[in-house]
């Protein structure tokens, strides 16, 4: 795995919210095929991080690599037509619009329309909750339920890189399993993820690599394992609380 | 047919043509509201430019065009009025609060006023149509020919709405705007290209309401003031975002207006309209039709 090629490399970003610097000297890689997580306190800059690499935050210095392309200064829109996607925190949909129309709202950018109208049939032979909701307002669905089509409108375009923020905030249990296991199958299809998760113990279990991140800077780095056996990095996100 | 029912009638065609007109104008309003968050209270003064635009295009010197294509011409001219204004004095404001929504489209409405002031003067401008004196007979009954133009394409119009926001693409993303505008620009949605194609639709419905129901009236340059003001209080009472609520509302206002002025009373016809749309504040704050998230 390791000898993988980096997709994504951020190299000494600054990145933040006009006089509010947020992400402070952060570099990483995250090499194509892989699950990443990102872990780290509230306010730490994990949402910073994604918003930075989608575009939606410019950052102020440093640089940013896609596929070994300067992507550093970048729309949102361009971030989505070289296939980047993003599932923001929170609830993100469209709520007084069906699922289906959720959907195709995912794929706007596209205008092969029949070839949209293709692949949301499969998503939905793959995702069954989806089918039986497809006409449903997305609003009346229950929050994991909602999740998924949040997850699902973000592979609408086929995205080489998913970032995902905080998929399983406010998730029974049982939920929190079927979003992980989710995102694992959709890694297996070959979409490389970034993951940022509260749940750090979870999200290092389906992880390749894993990022913690502190005050907006990287603290520590490396494999599942050896992140889970770092004390510090154990008893500040790992131990039970 | 007793005199009474054909009295009766003729305040029930009126009150339809006058509820066309108010939901002509709602609609614009709605659209507006609900995609890019403003009340646009200049937008009665749209209906207005449509007027003026209607007496110029029926007074070219060198001969009348047919009316049907005057219609066309007025709706994309003013369609095309409301982009400008948005491109050049609203878009800069559009992430601004409301105070500054309402100054800026306040000051946009005295602007225009005046600007058809100095061009037109006070005197009202008669914009009578091929149609507007012409009655059939239908069952005894004897109908304008303009009305039932009016009522006609005000129907379809309004289905042709329905359609476009419902099933079309561009439809689904200004519900989508409307909905969630963080979320669009997630997916790519260009939200002010959306907002001008709004403005463009919201104009355009302003236009063909001026087009057709103008030559009813006299055109005058402060004559958009009222229908703002009877338009907002249509979309208050359809609840704040909802086309169709809106819509229905400003039939029943025009309705209620006609019938009113009728049999009650004239010269208090505006009193009613808007005592309606206090009660209607008072007791289903939440619109008639109930509240939703966008359009
Ligand atoms: N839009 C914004 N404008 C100004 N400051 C912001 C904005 N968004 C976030 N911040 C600030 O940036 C810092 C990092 O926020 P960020 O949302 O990236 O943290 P996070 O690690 O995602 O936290 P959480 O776990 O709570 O989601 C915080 O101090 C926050 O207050
Ligand atoms: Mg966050």
């Amino acid at each position: 795995m390791a000898s993988e090629p980096l997709i994504l490399e951020l190299r000494n970003v600054f990145s933040g919210y006009g006089e509010i610097e947020v992400l402070k000297d952060v570099s990483l890689g995250v090499r194509k095929g892989q699950i990443v997580s990102v872990i780290g306190a509230n306010g730490a800059g994990k949402s910073t991080l994604l918003k930075t690499i989608f575009g939606i935050v410019q950052p102020t210095a440093g640089q940013i690599l896609f596929d070994g392309k300067d992507i550093t200064k970048r729309s949102p829109l361009e971030a989505l037509k070289i296939g980047i996607s993003y599932v923001p925190e929170g609830r993100t949909n469209f709520p007084a619009m069906t699922v289906q129309e959720n959907l195709e709202m995912g794929a706007f950018i596209r205008d092969d329309t029949r070839a949209v109208a293709e692949e949301i049939d499969a998503l939905c032979r793959r995702f069954p909750i989806l089918q039986e909701k497809r006409h449903t307002s997305v609003g009346n669905l229950s929050g994991g339920q909602q999740q998924m089509v949040e997850i699902a409108i973000a592979l609408m375009l086929r995205p080489k890189l998913m970032l995902v923020d905080e998929p399983t905030l406010g998730l029974a249990p049982i939920l929190v399993k079927e979003v992980f296991r989710i995102i694992q199958e959709i890694n297996q299809s070959g979409t490389t993820v970034v993951l940022v998760e509260q749940n750090a113990r979870r999200a290092l279990e389906i992880s390749d690599y894993g990022f913690v991140l502190e005050l907006g800077a990287i603290r520590f780095q490396g494999e599942p394992e050896v992140l889970m056996h770092n004390t510090e990095v154990y008893e500040a996100y790992l131990g039970s609380r | 047919m007793p005199l009474q029912l054909e009295i009766f009638l003729e305040h029930l065609l009126n009150g339809l043509t006058l509820g066309a007109l108010y939901a002509l104008v709602t609609a614009g309003l709605s659209l507006i509201f609900g995609v890019v968050r403003l009340v646009n209270f200049a937008h009665g003064d749209f209906f207005m430019v449509g007027g003026y635009a209607l007496f110029i295009l029926l007074n070219l010197p060198w001969g009348a065009i047919p009316y049907p294509i005057i219609v066309i011409l007025v709706t994309l001219i003013v369609a095309v009025f409301a982009m400008l204004i948005e491109r050049l004095m609203l878009q800069p404001v559009l992430d601004k609060s409301w105070r500054i929504h309402a100054v800026a489209t306040l000051g946009i409405s005295i602007v225009l006023q005046n600007v058809a002031l100095i061009i037109f003067t006070t005197d009202p401008k008669q914009v009578p149509t091929p149609f507007t004196t012409k009655i059939v007979s239908l069952l005894g009954l004897r109908l304008s020919v303009q009305r039932i133009i009016i009522l006609g394409i005000a129907v379809l119009v309004f289905l042709a709405l329905q359609w476009f926001v419902k099933r079309t693409k561009l439809g689904k993303a200004m519900r989508a705007v409307s909905q969630n505008r963080d979320m669009c620009q997630v997916v790519g949605i260009d939200v002010p290209r959306i907002a001008l194609i709004t403005f463009a639709i919201s104009g355009g419905l302003a236009g063909l309401a001026a087009a057709l129901i103008a030559p009813l009236l006299s055109v005058t340059p402060t004559m958009g003031l009222s229908l703002t003001l009877k338009g907002l209080a249509a979309v208050i009472m359809g609840g704040l975002g909802q086309l169709n609520g809106s819509i229905y509302a400003a039939f029943i206002l025009g309705l209620v207006e006609s019938f009113f002025a009728g049999y009650v009373s004239f010269a208090f016809k505006d009193v009613v309209s808007f005592g309606l749309f206090i009660l209607v504040l008072f007791l289903r704050p939440q619109g008639l039709f109930g509240r939703r998230i966008g359009l």
